[in-house]
């Protein structure tokens, strides 16, 4: 019997390329008439990624996920970045009528007097038509639809906080809150902006 | 995959009832009985009989919460009696007199690897019973009569290795239903809380895509005619779910315009079913252009062409349109 690493291996290979492929033609594809899209872009976790996610614990000591190969839901995450607030919704309508959602969330900080992480995050369903044909398919994957300034906060935060081998000190909390009001505010002015000159 | 458990509970009406009923349910045993032998074939043949993939449905609170997939869960997890009554329960929840009583069976079974559970629903029918007791017959009206037919039911499967985060996605079939068209709201849409994988969208996207292709690549006149003529008999089957295969076999497409068809649609999504949107199906197909080898261009929307162009077919192939209106506007092209 293969190891849990060994068996991901063997899907990252063989599997996941082809239906990482359907995806992002896919969604290329349905998007192929909107404007404002900086990019798209569909890639399959890696194998280290995985491993240190399926090896995560809980408080008690016990393993997060009892069966990784079925239970990590990002083994494909995929990203919709686009210019403006407003471009956000009727990306996430489009999208959703093309792919059955198993769960659907706005990402917000969770008190109105903090900033942090903003992005609409889906879990979807994988077309039949991408999968049915393996044996072993995964049979979920994760879109994030952001605008640039949530996607640059968001990457300059996991890289520099979230990854952070020691605690951050309190300016330095100060500071990663500050960029994320700025991108806020940013996002908040171009949404005005665009609807101010595109009319 | 080894069969081995069944659980059958009598399921009446019970949509919009406030107290509802009390569901009677047992355990079948006796691994040997035509009825057993009935079941495991349902069981053993539910992913090709299943031909609609469906998914469960987020919650209400856009959150991976859907009632029906977690009281299968806990049944897959411990598949006891009362455990295969909560299924039995929200069956009834959403049962309506003009579906009636029924016949509910839970069929759990594992491998190594994976485990399965197939829920099926057969619907009382009425019958006559004819006994014959020495030298004489009675004659009896019986009103719960369940399989009139084995083959007429309502099922679904779901089989995964995981019972905590996995039995998203499923598949179901409505063989109650006389045609593919209609599968039925209730048992998916209702009871499972879920919906097809392939959505509406999703399909009538591909279908258009592919009569849109078929219809440009096919070198014969009369097939692109016969794909065109699809496109508008499609506007009769708008809501009605099929797929791209049953389609073509239902609306008598000759075998060389489905060749094409199918050569020019998605890949491993030809027998995929999903319900049909006419308005997405005839957007990208709006226009229909006709040239002749005069050089004469012809453009119309796809619903007026054949009442704004009247044709006559003239000798060796040769045809004559005609129309009448007034000039709206003119436009000059860049060559080829």
């Amino acid at each position: 019997m293969k190891g849990v690493r060994e068996q991901y291996i063997e899907r990252y290979e063989k599997i996941l390329p082809s239906i990482v492929k359907d995806i992002n033609d896919d969604i290329m594809e349905i998007l192929d008439n909107f404007e404002r899209i900086d990019r798209v872009s569909v890639r399959p976790k890696s194998v280290d990624k995985f491993f240190n996610k399926a090896n995560k614990k809980n408080d008690d000591g016990s393993l997060k996920y009892t069966d990784p190969l079925s239970q990590i839901q990002d083994q494909i995450g995929a990203r919709i970045i686009c210019f403006y607030l407003q471009d956000v919704q009727p990306i996430s309508d489009e999208i959703s009528k093309n792919y059955h959602s198993i769960e659907e969330v706005d990402l917000i900080p969770e008190s109105e007097n903090e900033f942090g992480y903003f992005g609409k995050h889906f879990v979807f369903s994988i077309p039949p038509n991408f999968v049915n044909k393996y044996q072993e398919p995964p049979t979920l994957f994760e879109l994030q639809i952001k605008t640039l300034y949530q996607h640059a906060w968001s990457e300059a935060n996991h890289d520099l906080a979230y990854k952070a081998e020691k605690s951050l000190t309190t300016d330095q909390k100060r500071k990663i809150a500050f960029t994320a009001a700025q991108s806020w505010g940013a996002d908040q002015i171009f949404k005005e902006l665009f609807g101010d000159l595109s009319n | 995959m080894k069969l081995l458990r069944i659980h059958s509970y009598l399921v009446d009406a019970g949509k919009g009832l406030v107290d509802q009923p009390f569901i009677k349910g047992t355990e079948l045993t006796g691994n040997t009985s035509k009825m057993y032998k009935m079941l495991e074939n349902i069981f053993l043949s539910s992913l090709s009989e299943c031909k609609y993939d469906i998914a469960f449905n987020r919650g209400e609170d856009g959150l991976q919460n859907n009632k029906t997939r977690s009281i299968i869960l806990d049944y897959v997890n411990q598949n006891s009696l009362d455990n295969g009554r909560e299924i039995a329960k929200r069956l009834q929840e959403v049962t309506t007199g003009r579906s009636g009583l029924g016949l509910l069976f839970i069929i759990y079974g594992e491998n190594n690897t994976k485990k399965r559970v197939v829920i099926s629903r057969f619907a009382a029918n009425t019958g006559v019973l004819a006994d014959e007791q020495s030298g004489t017959i009675t004659i009896e009206y019986v009103e719960r009569v369940f399989m009139k037919s084995d083959k007429a039911y309502k099922a679904a499967v779901y089989e995964d290795s995981d019972a905590k985060g996995g039995f998203w996605n499923g598949k179901a079939v409505d063989k109650q239903i006389n045609n593919d068209l209609q599968i039925s709201e209730y048992w998916i849409n209702e009871f499972l809380q879920s919906d097809f994988r392939t959505t509406g969208t999703r399909g009538t996207r591909y279908l258009s895509n592919s009569l849109k292709k078929a219809i440009s690549s096919a070198e014969s006149v009369e097939i692109k005619e016969e794909l065109s003529a699809v496109v508008n008999l499609l506007r009769g089957f708008d809501g009605k779910t099929f797929s791209a295969s049953s389609l073509l076999k239902r609306l008598s497409v000759s075998d060389e315009a489905t060749e094409i068809l199918k050569n020019n649609y998605q890949k491993d999504a030809f027998d995929l079913q999903f319900q049909l949107n006419y308005n997405d199906l005839s957007r990208p197909l709006a226009y229909k252009t006709i040239e002749l080898n005069n050089g004469a261009r012809l453009s119309a929307t796809n619903d007026e062409f054949d009442k704004v162009f009247k044709k006559t077919n003239l000798e060796n192939n040769k045809v004559e349109y005609s129309t009448k209106g007034e000039v709206k506007n003119q436009k000059l092209g860049r060559g080829k």
